[in-house]
C-alpha cells in the first residue's frame, strides 16, 4: 500500500523545524534580556505572543527599561517592522490562485523575516491548493518555538547566564548564523548584485544610523537595484520569483 | 504602570500585525505595464535583500567599531561553520547550530 503524504499543514509544521531550532535560543535570549531589564515575566511572554517580531522585541525591552515615552516606544517598534509591508505582496503572488482561500489574518500573523524567507524559497515547489495550509503550518511551528523559547528564557535564563557568561554570548550569535544560512539557501537563485547592494548600503549606513533604519535602507536599496533590472534572475521558482504556479521548482521537481 | 505596559504591547502587536496583513490584500495588475514589471523585479529582489541587510545588521556588534578582535574572530568562525555545514548537510537548522557552536568555541578559547 502506498504511503499517504502528510497533510500540507503537517508538512509546513515539519518544514518549520529549521526555523524553530534557530528561534528557540534567540527567544530564550530575549526572555533572559527582558528579565534582566526588570520587565515582568507576564509582559515578556505577552510581547512574544502578541508582537512576534524578534529584533523589534529587543528594542522594545531596551526602551521599556529606559522609561522612554509611549509614542516613541511604539513608533520605534513600528518603524523597525515597516519592512513587513513588503512581504505581503511578494508572498501573495507566490500563493497563486487556489480553489479556496484561508482568511488572510491567519496567513499574515506569523509572517516573520525567517518565515518569509523560507516560504519565498519553497512555496512555489508545492501544488497551489496546498500552499496556504503549508504556510500556516510553517508559521505555527515558528510561533510555538518563539513563545516556548521566551517562556524558557524567563524561567531559566538567569540561572544559565550565571553558570556560563560565554554560553550567553554564544546564544547571541544564533541570529546572524540563521540569517547567513538563509542567505546561502537562496543565494544561487537570487539577483546577486541587488543582494550585494542591500548589504553594502546597510554596512555603509550602520556607523551613523540606528540599526533598524540602516537595515530598512539596505533592504530598499537592494530592492530598487533589483527594480532597475540589470541583474535579472533566471526564470525559476526560486526565492524572489513571483508568478510561477505550476507547482515545480527550478529543477522541475514537485 | 501595568496598564501602560499593556497598552504599549498591544499597540506594538496591532501595528506589526496590520503591516503584515494589509499588503496581502494588494494584487498586481494582470496586464504588466513597465511600472508593474519594475515592481515585480523589485519584489523579486526584496526577500534576498532583506536577508542580506538583516545579516549585516546582526553582524555589526561583532565587527563594528569597538567590537574587538575576539568578536570578529568569533563571527568569522561562526560564518565559516555555517558555510561548511551547509556544504556537508544542507538545510538550515544544522548549519545554523554548527555555526553557533564554532562561534562559541572561539569565544570560549579567547575568554
Amino acid at each position: 500500500m502506498a504511503a499517504r503524504r502528510p497533510a500540507p499543514f503537517l508538512r509546513g509544521l515539519g518544514a518549520s523545524s529549521s526555523i524553530a531550532i534557530g528561534y528557540l535560543p534567540i527567544a530564550f535570549s530575549f526572555g533572559l534580556t527582558a528579565v534582566q531589564a526588570q520587565v515582568p515575566a507576564w509582559a515578556t511572554v505577552l510581547i512574544s505572543a502578541v508582537v512576534f517580531a524578534g529584533g523589534s522585541q529587543f528594542v522594545l525591552i531596551a526602551l521599556l527599561s529606559s522609561a522612554a515615552p509611549v509614542l516613541g516606544t511604539v513608533g520605534a517598534v513600528w518603524l523597525m517592522n515597516v519592512r513587513h509591508l513588503f512581504y505581503g505582496p511578494a508572498l501573495a503572488s507566490r500563493l497563486g490562485a487556489p480553489a479556496w482561500r484561508l482568511p488572510r489574518p491567519l496567513l499574515a500573523f506569523g509572517l516573520t523575516d525567517e518565515v518569509f524567507a523560507a516560504a519565498a524559497g519553497r512555496l512555489q515547489g508545492l501544488p497551489v491548493d496546498e500552499r496556504q495550509a503549508w504556510l500556516v503550518g510553517l508559521q505555527a511551528g515558528a510561533y510555538a518555538a518563539w513563545v516556548a523559547g521566551t517562556l524558557l528564557g524567563v524561567r531559566f535564563g538567569e540561572q544559565l547566564a550565571a553558570v556560563s557568561p560565554v554560553l550567553r554570548e554564544t546564544l547571541d550569535f544564533v541570529l546572524p548564523a540563521l540569517f547567513f544560512a538563509l542567505l546561502l539557501e537562496v543565494v544561487r537563485q537570487t539577483p546577486k548584485q541587488a543582494t550585494a547592494a542591500a548589504a553594502a548600503v546597510a554596512a555603509v549606513l550602520l556607523p551613523w544610523w540606528p540599526a533598524h533604519a540602516a537595515m530598512l535602507a539596505g533592504m530598499l536599496g537592494g530592492a530598487v537595484w533589483g527594480a532597475r533590472g540589470g541583474d535579472r534572475v533566471p526564470a525559476s521558482g526560486a526565492a524572489g520569483v513571483p508568478g510561477r504556479d505550476d507547482g515545480l521548482d527550478d529543477r522541475g521537481r514537485r | 504602570m501595568t496598564e501602560r505596559l499593556l497598552w504599549i504591547i498591544v499597540a506594538c502587536g496591532i501595528g506589526t500585525f496590520l503591516m503584515r496583513l494589509l499588503p496581502l490584500y494588494w494584487r498586481p495588475s494582470p496586464v504588466p505595464s513597465p511600472a508593474a514589471r519594475a515592481l515585480r523585479r523589485m519584489l523579486e529582489a526584496l526577500g534576498p535583500a532583506a536577508i542580506a541587510a538583516l545579516l549585516v545588521v546582526s553582524l555589526w556588534p561583532y565587527v563594528g567599531r569597538g567590537s574587538g578582535t575576539l568578536g570578529a574572530a568569533g563571527a568569522l568562525a561562526g560564518l565559516a561553520g555555517v558555510a561548511l555545514a551547509r556544504g556537508w548537510w544542507g538545510g538550515l537548522a544544522l548549519p545554523t547550530l554548527f555555526g553557533v557552536v564554532c562561534h562559541g568555541l572561539v569565544r570560549w578559547a579567547g575568554a
